[in-house]
């Protein structure tokens, strides 16, 4: 089911790297390799938009999201140069030379499908929904839970929100039949598409990709950068850059500066990321 | 028989140890292996899933796939069987760790691979561990389980079998406690022989091998000296003359029962022989002399007469049917002669019961001196013989001649008690098929023949006639007469008056009967006492005798009439019935007559036959006050010694002295004798059939006081006795 997500998520990624090889110089320099946690993905998306526009000559190449351990595992491989994260570094990853810098943050929206007249949802509620309790919207249509896996920050920041949410939670993962997207892009095509479908994604994603879905407020507030910084939305997903910077290529630095630019900042708050990172740009 | 249980019960605890043991291990061991089976075959599937899964994967994204951690661990996580334990790790083809689903997996651990491949090249393996430890715990439990259901199987199938084996053999055992008690209880004699063959394949002897108590005791012999002795030597070798029997037995396995007698030992034995086993046979033998000598004796009993030793009826009847079957087979005849004694019942009353048994058996002896093997003489009962003669072709004069010579050897006097005793006898003759078809005709038809010969005067024979028949009908007829008139009183008295000549009145008279029936014929007592003493309604005409002139007495004396003695004649057979006494004191009482008045007249052969129980029977008549006369006084047999015990009251002298009394001199003397002998015993004479005046004056001198005859009176009809002595 996450087959045609991807696709239709790699296709735009690809017709990008395309757009921007065809202005590039016949000297064209190695193209800057991205990956990560798929919200980072899809910040990252208007971001190299931005940047190419400045720099027609920059190549990026950015396959479907690895997750945020599998990016890191990349990078400490040599097969990425940048890697968007939701975690910290573990030690060894530390010590394998990997350094990780404070970006930003994106709240971790509740939606829905379209079909879902349903706009706002409650703690009490979210339990029902997920522990089985309650399995149908108010106007009759059944619940169908978008999950991600068990593993995944996305599922570990939901159990989070309440011990009761944290069974319900448990219970939603054993129960039999349950639609699991994997990455980010997945769970909103997923939701997207899936009459009476409920999921959780970054809210990066779901202003990016503009697909048809309702977002949920939570307990009467809004998942925005702002309610998020104010601190009266539970659910935030980081947005982090890790990098090798003894291998770091200069075309990633500069684009790495691009993003903490002001403007590079501009972008991405746009897309629903509250920036996190300080003032001075480390690059 | 321990030795053998001992031996089934090890063979069955084998078998059973082995099937117990077998499902003990197998059980288990096939659980085991199954089980484990499964789960590889299980993990192969798990595998292959997993593996087709990340193909997937790789195929999409083949340059990152193996960071793609998450996708990756999901699929590692995502299982079917959450509550098995078990690790999946994916490597790539460098030994790397792509993403693993780590549980703890206990000892022991069976692991599978499985590889993944992208277009066709290998590119991951994905690797299942899981815990075989359940099963090994299964198993265990199994194992316990079959150990406990083989302990089970071991104890039914080694205790069940052995226990019914055990009860057979205690069965058994009992069994064969009972037999050898029946063995040894039994009365008769069992012996185990083995054959001693000959070259020829015959039995020639055969050797004890056992014996019960019961044969030592037939055999008289100990038991140590039975065995190993030859048949030969037992019995006197009886038993060697079944050898060919017994070779027969023991290859048919029959039985063979016989009887067999050792006549050296007087012995004889019920024999049977079987087969218990294909080597020996058995000797059932019982001792049955005391049982032969039995049925002999009842035979004897049956079929023979004790007294003369003489085949009686039965054997009679039995054998003239066998002479009329052969006789009408071969066109010959049978004859049948028909014996009886002319005077018997004369030695009988006057020599008693003893002597005229004993006659019977000289009688037996003689008639069966020079008899014919084929011939057969039979005593009937009583004094009738019969001589069944089986005559071939012979003649009615061979037969005459036969009849006369029997009848010349009863003619000749017979020793009875040191007395010289003369019987003869009366023969008739009835022969197949002149005079009848069968036995009981026959039989009959001599009878008749027989008292014809009786009636034509004593030591006759006489052929039958069919003539004869009818004079049977006509005595037929007269019992039949005498019992009408004894119901429709045609009977009456008549009465003899006794005469004292002294005072020339009459001092008493003898009661007679006479009979008138219902035609107003008068039938005289000489043609229906012998028919009544035939039939036995002797008895009954007694008895009306006594009654009438009980009756007539009281009713004489209720009337007025001058008192006057009567007397009546009891017969021996009368007097012989052990009621007499009883029967004459209910009369006397019932009617209440003057006993003064009643005389009973009785036979010197009454007197004589138990003479010393006939003492105590008058004492007691004449205790009543009835007077004893003795009737026809000389013509018998009277103890001189008993007459002077007897309590008598009268002598009557019979008429046959008085007959020629004035001109025989014997008898005369015999009369002076009478008279003498009374005077000196105090008895008063009467003398009867006095006719003459001679005969009167004779008699007066003599002291003769009561005479009775025509002379004075014939016997008068009551009224004319009444009007007599009214006249006195």
């Amino acid at each position: 089911m996450s087959h045609p997500i991807k696709k239709q998520f790699f296709r735009g990624l690809t017709m990008i790297a395309a757009g921007l090889m065809l202005v590039a110089p016949a000297h064209a320099a190695d193209p800057v390799r991205i990956n990560g946690s798929g919200s980072g993905l899809h910040m990252m998306k208007p971001l190299i938009e931005a940047y190419s526009k400045a720099h027609p000559e920059a190549q990026f190449e950015m396959e479907k999201p690895l997750g945020s351990s599998g990016s890191i595992k990349a990078l400490k491989a040599g097969v990425i140069d940048i890697a968007v994260s939701s975690r910290a570094l573990k030690e060894d990853e530390v010590k394998a030379g990997l350094t990780m810098e404070k970006y930003g943050q994106t709240p971790l929206a509740l939606v829905c499908n379209q079909s879902v007249s349903k706009k706002a949802v409650t703690t009490q509620e979210l339990v029902d929904i997920f522990s089985g309790k309650t399995t149908n919207w108010p106007d009759g249509k059944l619940i169908r839970l978008i999950l991600r896996p068990v593993e995944d920050a996305d599922t570990k920041l939901l159990r989070h929100l309440s011990p009761e949410m944290d069974s319900a939670m448990t219970s939603a993962q054993a129960r039999p039949g349950m639609i699991v997207a994997v990455t980010d892009p997945e769970a909103i095509d997923a939701i997207a598409k899936t009459p009476g479908a409920l999921g959780a994604s970054g809210l990066t994603g779901v202003i990016v990709e503009h697909l048809p879905l309702n977002v949920l407020s939570l307990n009467g507030v809004e998942p925005t950068p702002e309610t998020l910084a104010k601190g009266s939305f539970p659910f935030a997903k980081a947005l982090d850059i890790v990098t090798n910077k003894t291998t770091l290529s200069d075309d990633a630095k500069k684009f790495l500066a691009f993003i903490y630019s002001l403007e590079g900042r501009k972008v991405s708050a746009a897309v629903g990321v509250a920036i996190t990172a300080g003032e001075k740009s480390p690059w | 028989m321990k030795t053998q249980f001992a031996k089934i019960s090890r063979v069955t605890s084998l078998i059973a140890g082995v099937i117990a043991l077998s499902i003990s291990v197998l059980v288990p061991t096939g659980y085991f292996y199954v089980s484990r089976y499964y789960i590889l075959g299980n993990m192969d599937a798990e595998n292959e899933l997993v593996a087709s899964s990340i193909s997937g994967i790789v195929a999409t994204n083949p340059k990152t796939w193996n960071f793609e951690e998450i996708r990756v661990s999901e699929i590692l996580h995502r299982r079917d069987q959450p509550d098995v334990d078990e690790t999946r790790r994916v490597t790539d083809n460098k030994g790397g760790l792509v993403a693993e689903a780590v549980e703890e997996v206990p000892w022991p651990v069976v692991t599978k691979t499985h590889k993944i491949y992208d277009a066709g090249s290998v590119v991951a393996s994905v690797q299942l561990d899981r815990s075989l430890r359940k099963v090994v715990q299964r198993t265990i439990i199994v194992a316990f389980l079959s150990s406990i259901l083989g302990g089970m199987i071991f104890v039914v199938l080694r205790l069940i079998p052995l226990r019914a084996v055990r009860n057979a053999y205690g069965a058994l055992s009992q069994s064969e406690i009972r037999y050898r008690s029946l063995y040894a209880s039994m009365r008769e004699g069992l012996a185990l022989f083995e054959p001693v063959y000959d070259a020829g394949g015959g039995i020639e002897d055969f050797l004890l091998l056992d014996a019960n108590p019961a044969f030592e005791l037939i055999i008289e012999k100990s038991l140590d000296e039975l065995i190993g002795s030859k048949g030969s030597s037992l019995l006197n070798g009886i038993l060697l003359d079944y050898r060919a029997d017994i070779l027969s037995l023991m290859s048919t396995n029959a039985t063979l029962n016989f009887e067999q007698e050792d006549k050296a030992a007087d012995r004889h034995f019920a024999v049977n022989l079987f087969v218990p086993s294909p080597s020996t046979f058995a000797v059932l033998i019982e001792d049955i002399t005391e049982r032969k000598r039995t049925e002999e004796q009842i035979h004897r009993l049956a079929y023979y007469d004790h007294l003369t030793e003489l085949p009686n009826r039965f054997l009679l009847l039995e054998r003239l049917a066998q002479h009329l079957a052969r006789a009408s087979r071969e066109g010959t005849s049978v004859a049948l002669l028909f014996l009886d004694l002319d005077r018997f019942k004369h030695v009988n009353d006057t020599l008693g019961h003893a002597h005229g048994d004993q006659l019977l058996i000289e009688v037996g002896k003689r008639l069966s001196q020079d008899r014919r093997k084929c011939d057969t003489i039979a005593r009937l009962g009583g004094d009738e013989f019969v001589f069944l003669v089986f005559c071939g072709k012979e003649s009615e004069v061979g037969i005459s001649q036969l009849a006369e010579k029997l009848l010349k050897k009863l003619s000749l006097p017979f020793t009875l008690a040191d007395r010289q005793v003369f019987s003869g006898g009366s023969i008739g003759i009835a022969s197949f098929p002149s005079d009848g078809n069968d036995c009981e005709t026959l039989l009959k038809n001599a009878d008749l023949a027989m008292y014809a010969a009786k009636e034509s005067g004593r030591n006759k024979y006489c052929f039958y006639t069919p003539e004869m028949n009818s004079r049977a009908y006509a005595r037929m007829e007269m019992d039949a007469k005498i019992r009408y008139a004894l119901d429709h009183d045609e009977f009456f008295l008549v009465f003899q008056p006794v005469m004292d000549i002294i005072s020339n009145q009459v001092s008493g008279a003898e009661c007679l009967i006479r009979w008138r029936d219902s035609s107003g014929k008068m039938i005289m007592p000489s043609e229906f006492i012998p028919v009544a003493e035939e039939s036995g309604l002797i008895l009954a005409i007694g008895d009306w005798v006594v009654k009438e002139a009980c009756r007539k007495l009281k009713f004489w004396a209720d009337s007025g009439l001058p008192p006057v003695k009567i007397s009546v004649n009891v017969s021996a057979r009368q007097f012989g019935q052990h009621t007499f006494l009883d029967f004459l004191f209910s009369v006397v009482d019932l009617v209440g007559v003057d006993t003064r008045y009643l005389e009973v007249e009785l036979t010197e052969s009454s007197l004589m036959e138990d003479p010393e129980q006939v003492v105590n029977v008058l004492a007691k008549i004449r205790q009543r006050g009835i007077s004893i006369a003795i009737d026809d006084f000389g013509t018998g047999y009277s103890s001189l010694s008993y007459l002077s015990r007897f309590p008598l009251n009268r002598l009557k002298v019979d008429r046959s002295f008085v007959n020629d009394v004035t001109t025989s001199s014997s008898d005369r003397a015999i009369v002076e004798a009478i008279f003498a002998l009374s005077e000196k015993l105090g008895l008063k004479v009467v003398v009867e059939g006095v006719e003459t005046a001679e005969q009167v004056a004779f008699l007066a001198p003599l002291g003769c006081q009561f005479i009775q005859g025509y002379y004075y009176h014939r016997p008068l009809e009551e009224a004319s006795f009444l009007k007599l002595i009214s006249a006195c």
